[in-house]
């Protein structure tokens, strides 16, 4: 068997809220392996913690316990800034509610995924509107999100993330809130970049993404990664 | 591949190599960062608008505020400035003088410096000049016999504005009336001088008979109201010296002054009538120097500068100038504390309104951090953000404030006839403008520390 390049290692992870006074373990012990290439998809019902995964995976929290590579690189061992140089080169994220900037236009939404980069003002522009217009909304690309179906929106989340050829997507129920033929799209692009480039995909679903898509599925239940089905 | 199951990792140096993985600690452009907080400011304008109208408000209050300490120090300097601040510098005569023989005395008329005198007297004129009758006249000065100074002085003490105002020469010469023997003190002074005459020797407003003397008259006298009672002198009286009769046009009762004299004649008048009584005539020279000192703040300063200038010099002042100096110091001080308090509460206002706006923005600013902003390029965000509506409203603030100003009447609150001065209002608003600016760039800066603190995903949880 050749060896392939891990994107992302998980080991143990461990992670609990603290309401109250009281702990309330989300994550027990996860472990997991993403390879260049590869889809993975995790189920899991609504509040299970499978947004509070991907937030750990890419870098935004920070588990109890555990350990987490990303592209090699040990996210526990590094600082703040170089977690953010690791989403802005590597890591590409799509949140379940978009998370778009309410004040920005779509064109900027995705344009500030591009802005530590070495492209110039007119580069970054013509590619972001050039990623808006392959996902079908190159026609409102001036509209804030709110002025934007939430469809049109999911598409711009998806759009922000692709710009920058990340090679790890981490997708929180990517067609959650469009409609199948949207999702579809979605998928399409997701799996492009799988396929042309190499990246590795790992999406969150309580059911609305096509399990079939993934090279392996499995499911998330009481704070456990599980062979699904 | 099952859940848990481990394969050994391989770094993603291809990956690198591809381009795709920089290791660099960028953050955007400040040109890019601009434009995104120029951005913030128009498509949420009510918040700018409010938020750069407190510091506009803050800048134009602070204006006023400083304004009115600046005009009420104004006052004050005006009055306090001139308290004491004047001076008499005279160099008293060598004890040698009474000693030198006849013909020393005959070498210095001719004009040849006795060696004994060679090491004392360098510049000092005054042996050759004696007075005929040594044992009753001198050169004086608060009754101590002076040398005389040469005018030179006067020219190096004018090229210093900055510490003194005003310099005058003044001839003080103690006489003997032959006639029955009393002594009595002729003054020359150049009565077009307003400034260091006046407080020093006598001014218009001393006469309480007469006319006071102008610049061109000549065979006209002052004298002090006691030695008028003295001699019986009144208006229209003949004070003869050196044989030449003196008109009396005014009577004078300068009170306490350093340099009063019996009669008081011009400078030229002086300079004539005691030429006759020395053994060689005066040539632009004196013997006490007036001086007014710019203000009683640099008054210690023009002391030690005309004690550098006049090296064997005494200078007589009256100390009234030290209080008056130390409350200008305090109003001075007041002023800078009081710009340091606005400075203060600009930036704290400017704080407060960032952090309610970062509470706001958490998600956005998760938001930001989740794409890969780093925590500079955010925290400068912040600092432009908070900047732009400290520029703005402090610009506005100080605007209206310089506009407002003139029309305020700090004549009318304060019943004190004086006004600000003009040049001082742009550099209020100026000052105010950049407080406010400075004020933003601290309370972004704060605000942008405070945003970079917690971590995205907790910041992406707040709505």
């Amino acid at each position: 068997m050749t060896e392939r390049t891990a994107m992302l290692d998980a080991v143990s992870i461990r992670k609990s809220f603290w309401r109250s006074g009281r702990e309330i373990p989300v994550l027990r012990d996860v472990s997991l392996r993403l390879d260049a290439g590869e889809t993975l998809v995790i189920t899991g019902r609504s509040g299970t913690g499978k947004s509070t995964l991907l937030s750990l995976l890419g870098g935004l929290d920070i588990p109890d316990a555990g350990r987490i590579d990303v592209c090699g690189t040990d996210t526990a061992a590094v600082s703040q800034d170089r977690l953010a140089e690791l989403r802005r080169e590597t890591v590409g994220i799509i949140f379940q509610n978009f998370n778009l900037l309410p004040s920005w236009s779509a064109v900027e939404n995705v344009e500030a995924a591009l802005m530590h980069g070495e492209l110039g003002p007119a580069e970054r522009r013509e590619r972001a509107i050039r990623w808006l217009e392959r996902l079908g909304i190159g026609d409102r690309i001036e509209n804030l999100p709110a002025e934007l179906s939430v469809g049109q929106q999911q598409r711009v989340a998806v759009a922000r993330t692709l710009v920058n050829e990340p090679k790890l997507i981490l997708a929180d129920e990517p067609t959650g809130d469009v409609d199948p033929e949207t999702g579809a799209e979605i998928i399409a692009h997701l799996k492009a970049a799988v396929a042309d480039r190499g990246a590795a995909l790992l999406v969150v679903t309580h059911g609305t993404y096509p399990v079939a898509t993934g090279d392996r599925v499995l499911r998330l239940r009481d704070g456990i990664l599980e062979p699904a089905g | 591949m099952g859940a848990g199951r481990r394969l050994p990792t391989v770094r993603c140096g291809i990956l690198a190599e591809e381009g795709t993985v920089k290791h660099v600690a960028a953050s955007a452009a400040w040109r890019d960062l601009a434009a995104a907080a120029g951005r913030e400011a128009r498509r949420r304008p009510w918040r700018f608008a409010a938020c750069a109208s407190g510091y506009a408000i803050a800048v134009g209050m602070g204006v006023l505020l400083l304004a009115a300490l600046v005009f009420s120090r104004n006052i004050q300097s005006g009055i306090l400035g001139s308290t004491g601040t004047h001076f008499i510098v005279y160099s008293p005569a060598c004890a040698e003088v009474a000693s030198l023989t006849t013909a020393e005395l005959a070498m210095l008329a001719s004009g040849t410096r006795p060696p004994r005198c060679e090491e004392k007297c360098k510049v000092c004129t005054g042996c050759n000049k004696k007075p005929l009758d040594l044992a009753n006249e001198a050169f004086v000065a608060q009754q101590v016999e002076t040398k005389l100074l040469p005018f030179g002085i006067l020219e190096q003490a004018r090229r210093e504005p900055g510490l003194f105002r005003g310099v005058s020469p003044y001839l003080m010469f103690r006489c003997r009336d032959p006639q029955d023997g009393h002594r009595f003190t002729v003054g020359g002074f150049d009565p077009a001088d307003t400034v260091a005459v006046p407080p020093a020797v006598c001014s218009p407003s001393d006469i309480i008979e007469g006319a006071f003397l102008h610049p061109n008259d000549t065979g006209l006298a002052l004298v002090e109201q006691g030695y008028a009672a003295a001699r019986g002198l009144r208006l229209g009286s003949a004070v003869t010296i050196s044989g030449w009769p003196f008109i009396v046009i005014g009577v004078v009762a300068p009170g306490v002054r350093p340099a009063k004299a019996d009669v008081l004649l011009t400078f030229s008048d002086a300079e004539k009538v005691i030429s006759r009584r020395l053994r060689s005539p005066l040539f632009q020279e004196m013997n006490v120097l007036l001086v007014e000192v710019a203000q009683a703040e640099v008054q210690d300063a023009a002391m030690a500068r005309m004690r550098q200038i006049v090296q064997t010099g005494l200078i007589s002042s009256f100390a009234c100038y030290e209080p008056a100096a130390e409350v200008l110091g305090l109003s001075r001080g007041v002023i800078y504390a009081a710009a340091v308090l606005l400075a203060l509460l600009a930036a704290a206002f400017g704080l407060k309104t960032q952090l309610a706006a970062i509470r706001e923005r958490r998600r956005e600013l998760g938001i930001l951090r989740a794409i890969g902003w780093s925590r500079r390029s955010i925290h400068r965000l912040m600092t432009l953000e908070a900047l732009l509506p400290g520029a703005v409203g402090g610009v506005v603030g100080a605007a209206v404030a310089a506009v407002v100003l003139p029309f305020v009447s700090l004549e009318y609150w304060t019943g004190v006839p004086a006004r600000l001065d003009p040049l001082m209002l742009p550099l209020l608003a100026m000052t105010g403008a950049l407080l406010a600016v400075v004020g933003g760039i601290a309370a972004g800066a704060a605000a942008g520390r405070s945003a970079v603190r917690e971590l995205p995903a907790r910041q992406l949880r707040q709505y």
